[in-house]
């Protein structure tokens, strides 16, 4: 049985012009110890998807349709007090490397240590320090720094403590939103390094999420491609990479550049996503698409089986 | 386009130093060198790349180049023109042929100014064309930026727009003077990697229309390879490297340039792609907070460099000498050249920019 | 991003956007209606001469009347001691609020908010000068400097009292506009100005002057109930403008002539407006304050 498996999930937001439809009908599994890259450009709903996961959307914010079914049962009906057992013991966050994930009036070693007493109100003082040591030496932070307060760390080093608090009551699935955002890119390859070295080690599951694929590439085994609310490609990252179907999977991998060769032109994809409020009846990329044919502006989309484990939505790739 | 060999802007042994005032719980202000001793030159119509980190000065150099601060020491020549200088009329001739596009499309437009209003009022300040052609004027840059048909985007205002539409309507007021001079200060770090490309054709398309000449600040080397004639790399104030660009990122001879080329994110088919690991996983401590802080020349990557050797990087400050016409780093054991000529071999490995 | 309000363009559209929710507000509501109910009665005040020259709030006796009179069906509120119209001086003293009310704060604001930008962009030497003067200038009671002037000069003009009122109270106004001034100045856009090569007074006017204005706006409600409230103490004090009815007149003249326990229909009616107008400013400012507020906005989303 798959650790995660979700089947036609959808959410929308309520707001001022009628509801917003940021996730919809979106089915993926996620075995124990893989990792799923989610990768699409703002507003496609993969932070949505990952506050969902998490029990965490906010107030005008619900899930309308589907199941999220975590170790065979469905977290959608859970309520309240059954998102408090499962949030950091079952599923945890890694945060952005902002400075507001960590309080900074409180040591940052404190913190973790608070992280664990919440959780196991039954553990001792003195295991929960060496647990927090403990941890410390796992994600890599000198153990003297424990009583250290945030700011006395650098950057790499705070991202290494959220990582550390997320670890803190061994979760099995972790969902990483854009953890290396306001990183330079050599700290950022630091810890890329480190999630991945981690989550073999310990045997994690990860939902990396991510406007960018080539920081996804680097953790995750599998890549789901989300646009407009819809994943539109799943399968693993080296069939999506080498054989990429959906014609918007196409057009995000052209959008990055090689450091050998000729210097070819990037191709972008012109224009911008549609509007969730009111999408359109058929497929949601046929107008910046190059290969629409005449139905796909009405005809709804259906998945094309690829491969035994890739697949894509688009009725004009098959 | 074509670069000449002329020179458009010339930083002369530029050094910046910010000082903190003395508080109530430091008695001493404390000064921070943001930039030391910088000398590099721009060619006409060239695309330059500054690269380096959060901290290294990359930022400082295209605000004083703008003029948005003056330097502490040396000298910034525009066409032959000390530029630090400048005043009154001089000053505003200045600022018709040097322009900026700012990091932050959500924070560099005014949320109250209408995008026409924003696009023209460069032309007003200037007094350039008047209300009749200056729409005509505005409409025709917007759809040069991408943003069409223009007159769809004139009424509207920054909220309404997406952060690539918005650094298009940045750049569209930056280029509607004909600058010939513009510093992009990463352009593209908040917005999507899928819109990151489309701004940089934006760029390069703006460089062959207008022969614009660019100083591109950016923290991926991907990135400044895709756009750029010819990079600098810096690293704490100081440069580091400074070549054609295809040379720089096939046979860096810096070990921080390698260091960045190591960590840039990547996907495809990166199998065969050479990992120098010039980087030490945990910086030598000491030398920064130890005796005589402040005082001791000492090459600034010494503490995260894996090859560096202690009795000569520690104790000096390495020059910025040629290595070949054109090429020139700032170390004392320069890596051997082509260490392996097809590095990065792969063309279907692909970087994050 | 997903879940955010789609935003609507402009002054126009941030305008439309605030009294959406203005509108939610319960203290906006009642403050904006009582302020109405308070412009109707001013500009009603007109009509009261217009029908009988005795209705005159100044100048109108009833002529079968020298003395104050309980309401009647020829003076609802009744009359004063010399027989003029209590509904008509009331009706007077609205207009003579707003008048000072809004002309005070609207100068006190003027001054507040240019002093204020003026200081906050050219920093240094004339910030430290102007926030010096708006500190002496701050710490001066104002009512007592009125006083002292009046007694130095004898009475005062309603425009002269307006105009002394304005010079005291913008240090508050510009103190708060100079921090904003402050932080804008370092964002983007106002760098991506000067890098045009717009001027200082472009820069302050063209991209400063709208992004403070609202907070001015709201500093005005919360200018109008003190300027009201000092109009009103120096006219009971017998400082106010002998020319014209204010409430604080009318008090007065309840207080000096010996009624101030014998007339309630006389004595009540003013001090009840002085009361309301203050207090229906400022709930309207309270309301204002939420629109502008993006902290409290949010937890009135989340509720």
């Amino acid at each position: 049985m798959a650790l995660l498996e979700i089947e036609g999930l959808s959410i929308g937001y309520g707001t001022r012009n009628g509801l917003l439809r940021a996730v919809e009908d979106v089915s993926f599994t996620l075995e124990a110890g893989g990792s799923l890259g989610l990768v699409g450009e703002s507003g496609c709903g993969k932070t949505t998807l990952g506050m969902a996961l998490m029990g965490l959307l906010p107030p005008n914010g619900k899930i309308m349709a589907g199941k999220i079914l975590f170790e065979g049962q469905d977290l959608k009906e859970s309520t309240e007090e059954q998102w408090r057992k499962i949030r950091w013991r079952k599923i945890s966050m890694i945060f952005q490397a902002a400075m507001n994930a960590l309080n900074p009036v409180h040591r940052v070693g404190d913190q973790i240590a608070e992280a664990i007493s919440t959780h196991r109100p039954e553990m001792p003082e003195r295991e929960i320090m060496e647990r927090v040591a403990e941890l410390y030496r796992l994600v890599g932070i000198p153990v003297e720094r424990i009583k250290d307060y945030p700011h006395q760390y650098s950057g790499g080093m705070r991202q290494r403590a959220i990582i550390a608090m997320a670890l803190a009551c061994n979760p099995r699935l972790i969902i990483a939103d854009e953890p290396t955002t306001a990183l330079d890119v050599i700290v950022q390859d630091q810890i890329l390094k480190e999630i991945k070295k981690l989550q073999e080690k310990l045997g994690l599951s990860i939902i990396f999420i991510s406007h960018d694929i080539s920081i996804v590439a680097e953790v995750c085994e599998d890549i789901g491609v989300m646009y407009a609310g819809q994943l539109v490609e799943w399968g693993p990252k080296e069939a999506v990479f080498e054989n990429p179907v959906h014609p918007y999977t196409k057009a995000l991998l052209a959008s990055y550049p090689t450091l050998m060769g000729e210097r070819e032109r990037l191709r972008p994809i012109p224009g911008e996503p549609p509007n969730l409020v009111s999408p359109p009846p058929g497929c949601r990329f046929c107008d910046r698409c190059p290969s629409a044919g005449k139905s796909c502006k009405s005809q709804a989309p259906v998945w094309a089986q690829v491969g035994p484990r890739h697949k894509a939505l688009c009725n004009a790739c098959s | 386009m074509e670069v000449t060999g002329e020179h458009i802007v010339e930083f002369e042994g530029v050094t910046k130093i910010y000082k903190s005032k003395a508080s109530l719980f430091s008695r001493s202000s404390e000064e921070v060198v943001a930039l030391r001793d910088l000398t590099l030159n721009i060619r006409k119509g060239e695309i330059f790349g500054l690269v380096g980190e959060s901290g290294s000065g990359k930022t400082t150099a295209g605000r004083l180049l703008v003029k948005l601060e003056e330097p502490t020491e040396g000298v910034i020549k525009l066409d032959g023109t000390d530029i630090t200088k400048l005043k009154g009329g001089r000053l505003k001739e200045f600022r018709r042929n040097v322009q900026m596009i700012f990091q932050d499309p959500y924070q560099s437009l005014n949320p109250q100014v209408s995008i026409f209003e924003a696009v023209c009022e460069p032309l007003v300040i200037h007094g350039i064309g008047n209300s009749g052609n200056r729409k005509e004027m505005v409409e025709e840059m917007l759809a040069l930026v991408g943003l069409s048909p223009p007159e769809d985007f004139l009424a509207r205002y920054p909220h309404q727009l997406s952060g690539g539409q918005r650094q298009r309507v940045a750049i569209a007021r930056a280029m509607i003077l004909k600058p010939t001079m513009v510093v992009a200060d990463e352009p593209t770090s908040m917005l999507d990697a899928s819109i990151s490309a489309q701004i940089f054709n934006i760029l390069l398309d703006m460089r062959e229309r207008f022969q614009v000449s660019i100083l591109f600040i950016t923290h991926s080397l991907a990135a400044a390879r895709y756009l750029c004639d010819r990079l600098g790399v810096i690293y704490k104030g100081s440069l580091m490297e400074l070549g054609p660009s295809g040379v720089i990122i096939a046979e860096p001879r810096h070990p921080y340039t390698q260091a960045l080329i190591d960590a840039l994110p990547k996907f495809g088919q990166c199998g065969s792609v050479f990992h120098y690991g010039t980087l030490l996983a945990e910086e030598r401590r000491g030398i920064e907070d130890g005796e005589g802080k402040g005082t001791k020349e000492f090459c600034p990557f010494f503490p995260r460099c894996r090859p560096a050797r202690a009795e000569k990087c520690a104790n000096a400050m390495p020059r910025l000498e040629n290595l070949s016409p054109g090429h020139a780093i700032r170390c004392f054991f320069p890596a051997r050249p082509s260490l392996q000529v097809e590095t990065a071999g792969s063309s279907k490995c692909y970087y994050g920019i | 991003m997903a879940g955010s309000v789609q935003k609507r363009a402009g002054f126009k559209g941030a305008f439309l956007e605030g009294w959406e929710i203005f509108k939610e507000s319960l203290l906006g509501r009642i403050g904006l209606t009582l302020i109405l109910i308070f412009a109707l009665m001013a500009v009603a005040s007109f009509i009261p001469p217009m029908i009988d020259p005795m209705y005159h709030p100044m100048h109108g006796v009833d002529p079968e009347i020298s003395f104050s009179t309980g309401p009647s069906l020829r003076h609802w509120l009744g009359t004063d001691f010399m027989g003029r119209d209590i509904l008509s001086q009331l009706l007077a003293g609205a207009r003579v609020a707003f008048m000072v009310g809004v002309s005070a704060a609207f100068m006190s604001i003027f001054l507040g908010t240019s002093i204020g930008m003026i200081a906050g962009y050219m920093g240094k030497a004339v910030d430290t000068m102007l926030m010096r003067l708006a500190d002496m200038i701050m710490v001066m009671p104002t009512l007592l400097v009125v006083l002292i002037l009046s007694s130095l000069f004898g009475q005062l003009n309603i425009w002269t009292i307006v105009l002394i009122i304005a010079l005291f109270r913008w240090p508050g106004v510009s103190r708060v506009i100079r921090s904003q001034t402050l932080s804008l100045k370092t964002r983007p856009f106002i760098e991506a100005a000067r890098v045009a090569g717009a001027s200082h007074f472009r820069i302050i006017f063209r991209h400063i002057m709208p992004n403070v204005l609202p907070l001015s706006f709201l500093y005005m409600t919360f200018r109008v109930t003190s300027a009201i409230i000092i109009e009103a103490a120096l006219a009971f004090l017998g400082f106010g403008d002998p020319g014209t009815v204010s409430w604080g007149m009318m008090l007065q003249w309840v207080w000096k002539t010996g009624h101030m326990f014998k007339a309630p229909y006389w004595l009540l009616p003013p001090g009840i407006c002085i009361s309301l107008i203050t207090l229906s400013f400022y709930m309207l400012g309270r309301a204002m304050d939420e629109v502008l507020d993006p902290r409290l906005r949010k937890e009135a989303d989340a509720s």
